[in-house]
């Protein structure tokens, strides 16, 4: 009986192998490189942007930045289709370009536009001539006023690159920065500007005869904190970034300085000097109350707050010279981080909160590094030597800095991995100067 | 024994010279007080005293004058020799501090050009290490790449032996099958009397053969399998363009199908690796390796390629120069 069931078993197992006899084969090697992507200029699209940049280079511009697209130029483009019907994916293909987009503008009257792209893989269009309705990865479209094709096209790239390398977008995020205009023999006017994440549409804020300093955006992406210097002495405010209204919310004895807002909103890490030394408190933005965190001798500032709002890191000197250090919010316990250099400030946590971005000093000079929490191996990204303020963008690839190497300065942009290095846009003057920026969360 | 010492050298020195100022002072003292009463004698002794004072009084003083005038010059003139080889000392001592410091830098100059030449050799000597390791690094990596390549060449050459002797098996079988139809064929043509006997064991006979050739048939097939399964896989790993962050942990599963001549028709994701970007890099791998390097010529192992299955997993990732 036993004997019978095990043939009988061996007999199903044997049949089900014969049945299933196909090849299988294992993979696990593959490249390192760019994703080749054509954005094919839209239809219609100059009809609708007074600016000279139109949506098809609005989205190349985004891609090209983020380091991780080799988007063809247009004047290489020997054909520009704008229909699924009219691509010719062969060539597309042959051109080497994986990847392409199409699209169209339509007005729809009331000064609005219909846009509509379609994300194609020409490999797969090639590969299937019959029906090439295979190739489209994928579709979508808006109806936005005119003015804002700009926020299309932005969210356009964003969708594409979520698809092809499974990151959140930052494309549809904004720049926060200090703006100092020094007219000669007039005193300076100091602007907290806001612009898009390419640098494009930059407005001011705030403006003021007195210093700006710290900007630092709420975690909802509404309001921003700083510092100002209106009542002669360092005072923080918060200023809503649709209305523009401001308001005062600390002005302690002494410096009230570099404000961080926890990951709910409902507190801010101040840095106030009513008992002496520079020192991190806790505000409570609904009821008033203070808190404080950090006490002795030492100068502690730079507060950060970690995304799981756990801990906070901050800089303080408490070892000799500045370095960061780690404070767990449930324990009050303080723990070193850096220990690279004699120099390392203005410590930020990445989204994941598994790496931080400083301020690293070595013989190099000021520099921007990548410090992981768990190895503590840390990694030097700039190599300009005036370096100051990093930021990190809310999908930790990129971090925006201030090079402070000429009296105008300049906003940086290193990618995580110190591969891609560009410069952020900003209104340009010999009188105006650059200084401070802050990446804000996702939006929206 | 008596032994002079080094460190009494300079007290016996001393000693000597001493004795020999004394002597000398003693000698010159005596001829002194000796000649002064003598002196005194003579002059008391003779010329009138009075007329002399009278007459003599101007050139007396005149005498003193010119001693006086002598001794002052003398005096002016020792004065001036005196200054002139304090002056001759000062100007010796000052060129040989001239000169010591000199030497004093000299040598300054000398310890900080051996210190610089050190320093530069050490960094030299680094540099050419750090070279050195950097050219065995790559020395290395170059030799574990040969290393690799020799390895799927000697995989190929198996699998090649492989398939040859699998031919060569199948091919013997194939003959042996023919010569043992031929012969059941001219048996039953010559339609003999037989036992059943007979007819059963070469029914039996031809089976055994049949299966033989089965055998070597499969093992045939798989020979040629096994070789464009290496080819496959190459030629797909070409094409993968892996995300960037992606984890390497993960992996995908396609089912790929191919048309006659190696293009593929259609890919689907059999296991999703939960990363549609990984998922939609490797779909797009193999389409982009179309046409596939696989056998045209033999319906048998195109078979096995029509449809197949590939599991692809990013635990290496290599960059692309």
């Amino acid at each position: 009986m036993k004997k019978t069931l095990i043939s009988f078993i061996g007999l199903i197992l044997f049949s089900f192998n014969v049945a299933n006899a196909e090849l299988h084969l294992e993979l696990n090697k593959g490249l390192r490189a760019s994703i080749p992507i054509a954005i094919v200029p839209f239809a219609n699209q100059q009809n609708n942007l007074s600016d000279p940049l139109n949506i098809a280079s609005v989205v190349s511009n985004d891609l090209q930045n983020s380091g991780h697209f080799k988007v063809m130029p247009v004047s290489d483009m020997q054909q520009q289709p704008t229909q699924l019907s009219t691509v010719n994916f062969n060539y597309w293909q042959q051109s080497g370009y994986d990847y392409m987009v199409i699209g169209q503008v339509t007005p729809q009257g009331n000064g609005t536009d219909k846009v509509n792209f379609s994300l194609l893989n020409s490999v797969v269009g090639n590969n299937n001539a019959a029906n090439q309705n295979n190739a489209v990865v994928l579709s979508d479209s808006f109806t936005v006023p005119q003015s804002q094709l700009r926020t299309a096209a932005h969210k356009i790239s964003d969708i594409i690159y979520k698809n092809l390398t499974g990151i959140r977008g930052v494309f549809s995020t904004r720049i926060a920065y200090v703006l100092i205009n020094r007219p000669n023999n007039k005193l300076p006017t100091y602007y907290l500007e806001v612009a898009d994440a390419d640098g494009y549409n930059p407005r001011a804020l705030v403006q003021s005869n007195a210093p700006l300093m710290s900007p630092s955006w709420s975690p909802n992406g509404q309001e921003i904190a700083y510092v100002s210097l209106a009542n002669q002495k360092a005072s923080i405010y918060i200023v809503n970034v649709i209305s523009g209204q401001q308001r005062l919310v600390s002005d302690f004895e002494g410096i009230n300085g570099a404000p961080a807002w926890s990951p709910d909103g409902q507190q801010l890490a101040i840095v106030l000097s009513k008992t002496g030394q520079p020192k991190i408190y806790l505000y409570n933005l609904a009821s008033g109350t203070l808190k404080q965190l950090t006490s002795g001798y030492s100068i502690d500032t730079e507060p950060d707050f970690s995304p799981d709002g756990q801990s906070i890191v901050f800089t303080s000197d408490r070892g000799g010279n500045p370095q960061i250090y780690q404070l767990n919010l449930a324990t009050n316990q303080i723990t070193r981080m850096t220990f690279d250099g004699d120099y390392n400030a203005r410590p930020s946590y990445t989204y994941n909160g598994q790496n931080i971005v400083v301020l690293h000093r070595d013989s190099e000079g000021y520099n921007i590094a990548i410090q992981n929490v768990a190895s503590g191996g840390l990694n030097v990204l700039t190599a300009n030597g005036y370096d100051s303020t990093p930021s990190v963008a809310p999908n930790g690839q990129m971090i925006i800095y201030a090079n402070n190497a000429t009296v105008n300065g300049s906003l940086g942009l290193v990618s995580a991995d110190g591969q891609v290095q560009l410069t952020f846009p900003v209104p340009a003057g010999s009188n105006l100067q650059v200084l401070e920026p802050a990446w804000s969360p996702f939006l929206g | 024994m008596f032994i002079f010492q080094k460190k009494y050298q300079p007290s016996l020195i001393i000693a000597a010279a001493v004795h020999f100022v004394l002597f000398f002072f003693l000698f010159t003292v005596f001829a002194f007080n000796s000649s002064l009463p003598y002196v005194v004698k003579s002059g008391n002794a003779q010329q009138p005293i009075v007329q002399a004072v009278a007459v003599n009084q101007q050139q007396v003083q005149r005498a003193v004058q010119q001693l006086q005038a002598q001794q002052e010059a003398q005096q002016r003139s020792q004065v001036a020799k005196q200054q002139a080889q304090a002056e001759h000392l000062k100007q010796m001592q000052q060129q040989a501090t001239a000169a010591k410091y000199a030497q004093e830098q000299a040598l300054k100059n000398l310890q900080q050009l051996k210190a610089n030449q050190q320093k530069l050799q050490a960094q030299q000597q680094l540099e050419q290490q750090q070279a050195a390791q950097r050219l065995a690094a790559l020395k290395q990596q170059q030799t574990q790449q040969q290393q690799k390549v020799a390895q799927q060449k000697q995989h190929l050459a198996q699998l090649e032996q492989q398939q040859q002797t699998a031919t060569q098996n199948y091919k013997l079988q194939q003959q042996k099958l023919a010569a043992l139809q031929q012969k059941q064929q001219t048996m039953a043509t010559q339609k003999n009397l037989q036992s059943q006997d007979a007819k059963d064991l070469l029914k039996q006979e031809l089976q055994q053969e049949q299966s033989q050739l089965n055998q070597a048939k499969t093992a045939y097939i798989q020979g040629i399998v096994n070789k464009y399964n290496a080819l496959v896989i190459q030629s797909i790993y070409q094409n993968w363009f892996i995300p960037p962050n992606t984890n390497p942990k993960l992996s995908v599963k396609l089912q790929v199908n191919v048309a006659q001549g190696g293009a593929v028709s259609n890919v689907t994701v059999l296991q999703t690796s939960g990363d549609n970007a990984l998922d939609q890099s490797a779909v797009m791998a193999v389409y982009k390796a179309s046409p596939l390097p696989i056998p045209t010529k033999n319906p048998a192992v195109y078979k096995q390629f029509q449809q197949f299955s590939i599991t692809m997993t990013p635990s290496e990732i290599s960059d692309v120069g």
